[in-house]
Formats: C-alpha cells, sequence, structure tokens
C-alpha cells in the first residue's frame, strides 16, 4: 500500500514547508503547490535523466523495496558502501525525490511516490528481450530417479532404523546401483518426504499409492515441488518470483538483485543474501523451472511450469516420454532414461533392477513374478503389459519362461506356524510332510524356512506373510504439499507512520554527541552563522525548529548551553546543546 | 536425443548398441577397435571400454580424440563426462613407458614424464628390477625380467608399449597348401588373412604379440596356420587338450607342405619334441605333488621357437603364465572366441601374451555363411507318473539326475530325429544309462570315455560321410574337437554349470551349411532341471541365438 505524493507532502511539518519548497524548487511555496510541482512528471523525467547512474540504482533499489525501506535494512543493503549510499541520497533529497522520517538520520528512507509510475516504466524498458533471443534447451529435473530408487527397494529387501533412515547395507546398496548417476541420500529423503517409503516392521516399503501418484503426477509436478520446497523457509518467496517473472523474460541480473533486496528486506538475519539468490536461481534452471538464453542474461518461466503454476493443471505433453523398451531375449528389460514414469514403475513391480544407469537395466525372474503375482499381476496381465510396451515382438523364451514360472506358482501359503497349504495339486510336494487334511501338511517346529526353500527348489513359491514386500493397508495418495495455482498477490509494503515528520534525506543532519557537536556550534560562533535547529518544545517533547545565530557557549552543571539569538521570536534564548535533536542543512 | 543413433554409452563404461538400427554396422565397426563384446542378444549388444580395451585400441595407432568422436557420433545421448575422462586417462598411460633395447642383454625403461619416473620407480617392487638409472626419464633393466616387469608395471596401471622385438627362433621354411590333402580347395578367408596381417604387423615389434578373438567354427586353427607360415620358425603350440592336439596334427598335416616328422606331439602317451610342437596346458602344468616342480615346463625352452601359440588362450593357466613372462622375447599368439576368463585374469592375458590384434563377431561370419546359422529349441517335459514317488522322496542331488533321466526324454528324442531324417544328428548327454538306453532304441551308436580312439575314429569317419545319421555320445563331446559336424545336435542331459561347455557343444553344429542347425535340449519341467536350463537359455539368449520353448504335456506322450 503506497501513500501518494500529497500524502506524503503533508507529513512535512508546516514550519519546514517554506524552507524546504525554497531548497528544492529555489522558491517559498505552499505544501499544495509543493506537491504539485514534485508530481509534474515532466520535470521528474527531466530530473531522472540528469541522474547519476549510482543514484538511479539507488532510486531503483528503493522501488524494487516498495518506496519505503527501513534505514537499517537499506544500510545492511549497501554494507560495504553506506557513505556513497548516504551521499546518493543526500543528492536525491536536494533534488525533492527521497525524504526520510524523523529526525535521527535511522528511520525509514522514502521514495517520492509520483516516481513508481515512471521508475515501472524505466524497469520495464530495461527487461525488454532482444527479439532475437535464443533459448537454452537444458537439463530438466525429472523422477527417473525416484522411479529406480523405487524400484530398487522393490526387488531388494532392505532393513531399517526407525525413521526410515535405511543401514549402511542399504545405502551402500542404492549407491552401487544408483550411485553413478544420481544424488541418493536427496532422492532417498525426497521420497521419504513425498511419503513414497516408509518403514514397516524395520523393513523399508513402498508406498505404491504415493509412487503412483509420483508417477502420474511426473516430472513437471516434481520440479515445481521442488521449487515450493526450496523456498520454504522464505514465506511467499514463490510468490513473489512467480509474479516478479509473470510470462515475460528479465534480466538475469535484474532478477537477482530484487530477490536480493527481497532476502535483506524480510530476512535481515540471513548472512549471505547474495549467495542464497545465486543459489535459488541456479537450482530453478537446473530444475527446469527456468529457462534462460544462451548468453545467460535472460531469463523467464518454463513454459509448462508457467501454466501449471498459473492454473493448477500439470500436464506434460506426452510426446515427452518414450514409449518402448527394448526386452531381449536374455530376459533382460532396457529401459531408457527418458521411459514413460507410470508404466517404468509396472516394469518394478515384474522385474529387478540390475542396473540404473542411461538406460537401466531390469531383469525379469522368478522372484520378480511372483512379486508380481501378489500385487495383482496375471499372466496375461504381464503378457500384455510387455508386449505394449516392447519395441519388438516379446521373444517366445521370455513369454514361455514367464509362463512357467506362473504355472509353477501354486498359491501355497504357510498358516502361521504349523500348517501348509497347498492349492491346485500335489505335485511337488515335500514328501516328508504329513498332509492332516487335503492339501494341507503340518510343518515340522521351526522348519519354515527349510521347507520354503526346498518348494522353492521344486518350483513351488510359498507365499509367507513376511515376504509380503510393498502390499500397505494404510495406502495413500501422494501429498504434494503447497496447492497449486500460485495466486497473484500484489508485493505488499509495510506502512510506516512518522511521528516526527519526514523530511528532504539530508536537509536534516542529526547532530553528532560529545565534542563534534560543541565545535558545530562554536564554528557557528566563530563565522557568526545562523543554524536552524530542531528543538523539543518544554514540557511535551514536540518538536520545533529554530532559526538561531548562536552568540555565545558556556558549561554549566556539566552541559553544555548556547544562548542565540533567535530569529523567530526576535529574543535571545539559551538552548541545551545536548537536547537539540538535528539540524537544517541549507544549500 | 537423437533416437536413429543406436548406442548408449553407460556410466560405467559400457556401450549398448542397437542392433535394429540404419546404421548398426557402421557404428559397430567404429566401436570394435576400442571395446570388448560382452553379450550380443538378439536385439542390443552390449560392449565395455576398459583400460585394457583403450590400450589395446592404442596399440593399433587408434587416436584418443578419435575414440570420442566416435562414440559422440553414433551415441543417442550425451557420452557420460565420467567415461570421457576414463577414456582420456587410460589413453594418456598408453606409451607413457616404452621398452627397448639396451646393451649387455639389458633393456631401457623410457618414461615420458618426471612425474611418471618419480611415480613409478618409487615402487618398491618396480625398483627392484633396476639396474641403473638417469633419474629422470629413463633406467635400464636386465634383459631377462622382460616379462615380470611388464606385468608388475599393469598391476599398477601402466602398460608397457614393449618395442624390444623377438629372437627369430631356428627357422623352418614350409607354406600352405592351395589344395589340402582331403582334397578340398584351400585358402584363408579374407578375415583370417586380415587377422594374420594385424597380428604380423609386418614382422616388427610392433605386431608379433597378441590375441586373435575369432568365434568357433571361424578356423582360428587356420589363422593359426596362416601365422606359422609367415613367422617360418620353430613353433610350440599349447592347445586345452590331447583331442585338440590330434586335431592340430591332422590339420597341420593336410593343409601345409609340413612333413609329419617335423610334428610332434607332447603329451601324456608320447614325448615328441619337433620343430613343430603340439601340447597341452594339462601336461605342461603337470607336476607329482603340489609342492614338486613342473616337470614338463622347460618344454617352453628346450627349443629355440620363434613362435608360441596359446590355442583357447581364456583358459591359459597360472603356471603358463608364470612361465610365459620368462619366454617374453619370443613370438606368442593366442586364439580365443572370447577374451573373458572366468577367473578374471584378463590383464595377464594382456601384458604376457599381448593385447587384442583381430576381433570379429560371429554374427557378421553368420551372415557372410562363415559359420552356420542357428536355433536354440528347449522341450520341457512333465515327469512320468511312475516316477513321480520316487522323484518326490529323493534327495536333491538325486532329484536333478532323476529328472535328467527322465523316461519321457527318450520319446522326445525319437520324435526329434524323425523330423529331421537323414541329416546328420548328434545326442549328446551326461549319464552313460540314460544314453545307452537311447542309443539302444535308435539303434544308434554310442560314444562313452571308454570307447578306444580307433573305434572313435571309425565312427566319426562313418557319420561324417553319411553313414551312420545319429551319434549318440558322452561328455566326451565337450572336448573333442575331432568330433565331426552335424545339423542338429539333441542335449538330453548335462551339468549345464559351464559356458564352456554350452559353447562346445554348440559348436558342433555352426560349421557353414546351407540349412540352420539346430541345437536342442529336453528338459524336466518344474524341477532342479529347468533352473539350469534357464543359466543356458540366459548365456546362449547373450550369444544372440534364437531361443525357443516347447511344453509337452500328457497328452503329447499318451497320443
Amino acid at each position: 500500500m503506497k501513500i501518494s505524493t500529497h500524502e506524503l507532502i503533508a507529513s512535512l511539518p508546516a514550519y519546514m514547508v517554506d524552507l524546504i519548497s525554497s531548497q528544492i524548487l529555489g522558491e517559498s511555496v505552499s505544501a499544495k503547490r509543493l506537491a504539485g510541482s514534485l508530481c509534474d512528471t515532466n520535470r521528474l523525467k527531466r530530473l531522472l535523466n540528469n541522474l547519476k547512474p549510482e543514484d538511479k540504482a539507488i532510486l531503483i533499489d528503493l522501488y524494487e523495496l516498495g518506496g519505503e525501506v527501513n534505514w537499517s535494512v537499506f544500510s545492511s543493503i549497501y554494507q560495504h558502501e553506506v557513505d556513497a549510499l548516504k551521499t546518493g541520497l543526500a543528492r536525491l533529497g536536494e533534488l525533492g525525490l527521497v525524504f526520510q522520517g524523523g529526525l535521527t538520520g535511522r528511520e525509514v528512507v522514502i521514495m517520492l511516490p509520483s516516481l513508481f509510475s515512471i521508475i515501472n516504466d524505466m524497469v520495464t524498458a530495461h527487461n525488454l528481450p532482444d527479439k532475437d533471443l535464443v533459448w537454452q534447451k537444458g537439463h530438466r529435473a525429472d523422477i527417473h530417479m525416484h522411479i529406480l530408487m523405487t524400484n530398487v527397494i522393490r526387488s531388494r529387501r532392505l532393513r531399517c532404523r526407525s525413521g526410515t533412515e535405511p543401514y549402511k547395507r542399504g545405502w551402500n546398496l542404492f549407491e552401487e546401483l544408483l550411485g553413478l548417476i544420481a544424488d541418493v541420500p536427496r532422492i532417498y529423503w525426497e521420497l521419504v518426504a513425498l511419503g513414497c517409503i516408509e518403514e514397516k516392521n524395520n523393513m523399508l516399503v513402498i508406498n505404491p499409492g504415493c509412487t503412483m501418484g509420483l508417477a502420474l503426477d511426473g516430472d513437471l509436478r516434481y520440479r515445481i515441488w521442488r521449487f515450493i520446497e526450496s523456498c520454504k523457509g522464505f514465506s511467499g518467496l514463490e510468490t513473489e518470483v512467480f509474479t516478479l517473472i509473470g510470462d515475460g523474460t528479465v534480466l538475469r541480473k535484474w532478477l537477482s538483485r530484487v530477490l536480493f533486496l527481497y532476502f535483506k528486506q524480510h530476512y535481515p538475519v540471513l548472512s549471505d543474501a547474495d549467495a542464497k539468490v545465486s543459489d535459488l536461481i541456479s537450482l530453478w534452471l537446473e530444475l527446469g523451472i527456468l529457462e534462460e538464453d544462451t548468453k545467460r542474461q535472460w531469463i523467464r518461466f518454463e513454459k509448462d511450469t508457467y501454466t501449471a503454476l498459473c492454473t493448477g493443471k500439470v500436464e506434460i505433453p506426452l510426446e515427452e516420454y518414450q514409449e518402448e523398451i527394448i526386452i531381449q531375449p536374455t530376459m533382460e528389460i532396457l529401459v531408457p532414461i527418458d521411459f514413460d514414469p507410470v508404466d517404468h514403475l509396472n516394469i518394478g513391480e515384474i522385474a529387478d533392477i540390475e542396473k540404473a544407469d542411461t538406460v537401466s537395466i531390469y531383469r525379469i525372474t522368478r522372484a520378480s513374478v511372483l512379486r508380481g503375482l501378489k500385487n495383482g499381476w496375471t499372466l496375461e496381465k504381464i503378457l500384455q503389459f510387455l508386449d505394449r510396451i516392447s519395441k519388438h515382438t516379446v521373444a517366445d523364451n521370455v513369454a514361455k519362461t514367464i509362463k512357467g514360472w506362473m504355472d509353477a506358482f501354486r498359491q501355497a501359503h504357510i498358516i502361521k506356524g504349523t500348517f501348509l497349504v497347498i492349492k491346485g495339486g500335489k505335485g511337488g510336494t515335500p514328501g516328508e510332510l504329513k498332509e492332516i487334511l487335503p492339501d494341507i501338511y503340518r510343518i515340522p517346529d521351526k522348519s519354515k524356512d527349510d521347507i520354503i526353500t526346498s518348494l522353492d527348489k521344486k518350483g513351488i513359491m510359498v507365499n509367507t506373510s513376511d515376504t509380503s514386500f510393498d502390499t500397505d493397508d494404510t495406502d495413500v495418495g501422494i501429498d504434494w504439499g503447497k496447492s497449486l495455482p500460485l495466486k497473484l498477490v500484489a508485493r505488499s509494503r509495510q506502512r510506516y507512520v512518522y511521528p516526527d515528520g519526514i523530511y528532504p534525506y539530508g536537509m536534516v543532519i542529526p547532530l553528532p554527541y560529545g565534542a563534534e557537536r560543541t565545535e558545530i556550534f562554536q564554528q557557528a560562533i566563530d563565522d557568526r552563522s545562523q543554524l536552524i535547529i530542531f528543538y523539543p518544545k518544554k514540557g511535551y517533547g514536540e518538536i520545533q525548529m529554530k532559526k538561531i545565530s548562536p552568540i555565545y557557549m558556556y558549561r554549566q552543571a556539566g552541559n553544555f548551553f548556547v544562548e542565540a539569538f533567535c530569529e523567530d521570536t526576535g529574543e535571545g534564548e539559551v538552548f541545551d546543546i545536548n537536547k537539540i535533536k538535528a539540524m537544517f542543512r541549507y544549500k | 536425443m537423437d533416437n536413429d543413433k543406436p548406442i548408449i554409452v553407460q556410466s560405467d563404461g559400457s556401450i549398448l548398441l542397437e542392433v535394429q538400427t540404419s546404421v548398426y554396422e557402421q557404428a559397430r565397426d567404429a566401436i570394435l577397435p576400442f571395446t570388448e563384446l560382452i553379450k550380443s542378444p538378439e536385439y542390443v549388444h552390449t560392449y565395455r571400454i576398459t583400460p585394457l580395451s583403450i590400450w589395446n585400441a592404442a596399440s593399433t595407432g587408434l587416436k584418443c580424440d578419435e575414440i570420442i568422436e566416435r562414440l559422440g557420433r553414433y551415441s543417442r545421448y550425451d557420452l557420460p563426462p565420467g567415461v570421457v575422462y576414463r577414456i582420456k586417462d587410460a589413453f594418456g598411460r598408453f606409451g607413457a613407458i616404452r621398452l627397448t633395447k639396451g646393451d649387455n642383454n639389458t633393456l631401457v625403461v623410457e618414461v615420458n614424464s618426471p612425474h611418471l619416473f618419480d611415480e613409478i620407480t618409487s615402487n618398491s617392487r618396480i625398483k627392484a628390477f633396476i639396474l641403473k638409472s638417469d633419474l629422470t626419464k629413463r633406467f635400464i633393466i636386465p634383459g631377462d625380467v622382460r616379462g615380470r616387469f611388464k606385468h608388475t608395471l599393469i598391476k599398477t596401471g601402466y602398460p608397457v608399449d614393449d618395442l624390444v622385438g623377438y629372437e627369430p627362433g631356428e627357422a623352418l621354411s614350409f607354406c600352405l597348401r592351395d589344395v589340402a590333402i582331403s582334397g578340398k580347395v584351400f585358402g584363408l578367408r579374407q578375415y583370417q588373412i586380415e587377422a594374420v596381417e594385424q597380428f604380423w604387423a609386418g614382422g616388427g615389434p610392433r605386431g608379433g604379440q597378441g590375441i586373435i578373438v575369432l568365434p568357433c567354427g571361424a578356423g582360428k586353427t587356420i589363422v593359426g596356420m596362416g601365422v606359422m607360415s609367415k613367422a617360418q620358425t620353430y613353433t610350440l603350440i599349447l592347445c586345452t587338450n590331447v583331442a585338440a592336439v590330434h586335431q592340430w596334427i591332422a590339420e597341420l598335416i593336410d593343409k601345409t607342405f609340413l612333413k609329419r616328422e617335423d610334428i610332434g606331439e607332447y603329451t601324456g602317451i608320447k614325448k615328441e619334441i619337433r620343430p613343430v610342437t603340439i601340447t597341452t596346458y594339462q601336461i605342461l602344468t603337470y607336476r607329482k605333488s603340489k609342492n614338486a616342480p613342473f616337470e614338463h615346463m622347460n618344454l617352453m625352452q628346450v627349443k629355440n621357437w620363434g613362435l608360441i601359440m596359446y590355442d583357447e588362450v581364456h583358459v591359459l593357466p597360472a603356471p603358463v603364465f608364470r612361465a610365459t613372462t620368462e619366454i617374453q622375447a619370443k613370438r606368442r599368439l593366442g586364439l580365443t572366441a572370447t577374451l573373458i576368463r572366468e577367473d578374471g585374469l584378463e590383464e595377464d592375458t594382456f601384458s604376457l601374451i599381448g593385447p587384442k590384434c583381430y576381433d570379429v563377431p560371429w554374427k557378421e561370419l553368420e551372415q557372410k555363411g562363415f559359420i552356420a546359422e542357428a536355433i536354440c529349441y528347449e522341450i520341457r517335459l512333465p515327469f512320468p507318473q511312475s516316477n513321480k514317488i520316487e522323484y518326490d522322496n529323493a534327495t536333491d542331488r538325486a532329484q536333478f539326475r532323476i529328472a535328467s533321466e527322465n523316461l519321457y526324454k527318450d520319446i522326445v528324442v525319437k520324435k526329434i530325429i524323425e523330423d529331421y531324417h537323414g541329416e546328420p544328428i548328434l545326442v549328446i548327454g551326461q549319464y552313460i544309462n540314460q544314453l545307452r538306453r537311447i542309443a539302444s532304441l535308435l539303434k544308434a551308436p554310442l560314444i562313452t570315455g571308454s570307447t578306444t580312439n580307433y573305434k572313435r575314429d571309425k565312427l566319426y569317419q562313418a557319420f561324417r560321410q553319411g553313414d551312420i545319421p545319429v551319434l549318440v555320445v558322452s561328455k566326451v563331446a565337450n572336448f573333442a574337437i575331432d568330433l565331426p559336424d552335424a545339423s542338429v545336435a539333441i542335449q538330453v542331459s548335462g551339468t549345464f554349470g559351464s559356458r564352456q561347455e554350452e559353447a562346445q557343444r554348440l559348436g558342433r553344429i555352426l560349421r557353414p551349411k546351407k540349412r540352420i542347425s539346430k541345437f536342442y535340449s529336453v528338459v524336466t519341467a518344474r524341477s532342479p532341471e529347468e533352473i539350469f536350463a534357464h543359466k543356458r537359455q540366459i548365456f546362449l539368449a547373450e550369444q544372440g541365438y534364437k531361443y525357443m520353448i516347447e511344453d509337452w504335456s500328457y497328452e503329447n506322450f499318451n497320443s
């Protein structure tokens, strides 16, 4: 929320209007006329054109900061060049372009509100890109590694600590399989954060609903999630970026500066805002949320990302993905890195991952087919699925081998601790087991594992409760956190109050303490010069302006006093030097 | 990404080459010089880039930039930076250390950078070889440690560019026949000539050591004879077994003008040392006890051999490796169908025998008709009801045997033989009783380990001439390279453990012919045999053979 120039000028102490208008305009005018003159667009444009670049930069910063900024924030933005900032602001103050609240010199700095539209045009023109920009088609973050890791967890039984932290063996396995191509810890913890990996009885299991949600929502939703995650801790940053860039193209340098100002203004304790901004922009480019031109000067939102942020509809064109894989007669499935994530996830249900790489290699094994069976796959479903995604006709030996395994699986299962139930015939039943009911056998104590191994060798796959890899009763969908679309909000500004009024920056000099203060008055006495001071009224603490000619300075009870002729009252008066708030600076 | 490009370079240095693309052949020829073929199933072949494969390429004069350019040209995705780095690193190591001849039976080692000089000379094992050093780029080692020095260096990751040259050996003048004694016109095929020329390299120090990789049935023996005819020197040939020794002798007599008395057999039976001597790894590594010396290893030194040939070099035993370190001044040729060793000693093969100097994929030879096209069939049978109780109550080991000797297999074999009436058919098995039963059913002769050589030769001859259409053989077929060629092989039982065994059995039907060869395996379904059969299926599919599975049910047998 901004104030108007008239409102601003109304905040000038009435007794200062004459003085200030004569300083700025060269003539003493009323507050209304002063405000009117300051609003004069032609005058402002002329002034802006003649400004030094560094002063213009200060003005633009002020504009980006919303026109008003605390001195502490502003000085921290220019932390290594505060003197230059002060000098620049003083020049701008003399022109009536920048004001400051109060008399302390440490209060809010205010840009002349009339400048907003002019600077806005200036910034817009500055951010107008060349027509023939060439955009880099860079890397875009995708969920390929997440799908691979999910499939690794499916095909290996990995133990974990509570809190879903895998043991060393698990990490080693992930590194061995994915380390060459992926940032394993990041991928792992992202899957945990998204709810795709869970801990169940000290085992890592995947949440099928979440993982399928991840695959279905696809790369773009993941990118946006990463974008929003990266903004976490900086409330509203994603909206700020969304608003700043919009559907346009902006200079990378400008974006960096504006975000830097944003951090400085809202998170003043952040120690290295510059590095943070640089890291974030690099990350967003890396993710594919933003795109940059080949000269790395211009930035824009990636088209699909922007649409998704605007509409909440996250759609990636299907042609982004390859739809075919190669199934070798060796039972290997070769899955390219850009393969459709949903089908890729499904491959992990019926095949074991052997190698994750540009083209990942899966192998259909007896155990993987069993896993598929437990997850509801049938022979027909597997063959149809493979046939659909395979570039070539599925080799005869592959289909027949899967069929053989499926036939061998007779859905034997062990009833807790005691009985073995075999459906579909007795062929291959262990001879040593005693049949107590048709198809039901008693298992000797503590020999469950031996029985399973023995039956496995005979081609009978046993379904025991602990071989259930990833079925989960509490299957829930993925939670992406912040919902889309992002809502565009006006860049909110703090509305300041000015109890001690406002003054053009630099026209009011806060007096230093100690010897320097007395020196100023001694100098005025020696030079017989006039001073305009801000002095509190007796009793109320209200500030009044006095035009004085110092005559004599003395010390009493440890305090310095100055005896001066007051031009306003036409009388001699005595002022406590320590109570003088500030001085007005003449041109 | 460009889907028309056939190569995918993986981060670990393996390369996937998609076969059914328009530029497959160009891409294959481009990468073959600096990669090793790992497997070649129907759709995508897997190659591997290793330091050894890079050094092999560097030794042929290929440049590093050219390797990266070739990969880039055919790669579907961007090359992984790690792979490019590893190629450059391996390439940088080749030629960094050169070995040349010095004075007074010494060798000069030249190192191309002071940094590398410091690195290798600070290695205590290398330091032990040094006689004299200029402390910057050169040092001198004794002439007799050539092999050990090279071997030690390769273990530290540096191949040696060995330019010392070779001892010519005792001269032996002979040439190849244009028409073999058997009456067939004889001559080296184009790829065999190329292999010989690559190895020989004009007779200079750049050649004369290395390995020629050719698939089964592609004529490695012929290439060996081609190299011998170039070398014209006393030659020692090391083979895997006595049958191979006999085969070499027979081939040399048939296809060269060498006289029988110039060719010696050095085996357990005969100990002939002649200008061309053929022996086995087994006899060379024979010793009376574990700690006794190898009694016959001095065969490698006993004559002034100018050429030593290692047949099936991928099975070269460790003691022969050690002996080979001492004979680095002799020309050495390795012949094999695969560079992959079950024991992982590929580096030793590189440093002691030499780099790969020629390789041609079997598929190319199959397309050109130099080897036969083959299809593998697996027939799965149920158990006869009468065997089921016995099977269910048997131990694991016994179950495997019972499944292997499944009586239904006899019926299947008979059916297959009827289907291929008139064609030469081999029935191969593991268990003698089963083979006897089948032989009796088919009224076919049986060859086992106890069959005399005389009787074997007679049966082979009859089979070769078509007088006997079916021959039943035991595991002797795994090693008998003089076993006649057939167009159908039926495997009724086997250990299924060894890839070599499969390759050998399959090799029996790969000699070029007009018909497509068939390789049948008959297995009992849902038995341990099926698990082994699956391994075989994977192995054969990896080799690129079509693999079909047929299920026979009880109905098939009842009808």
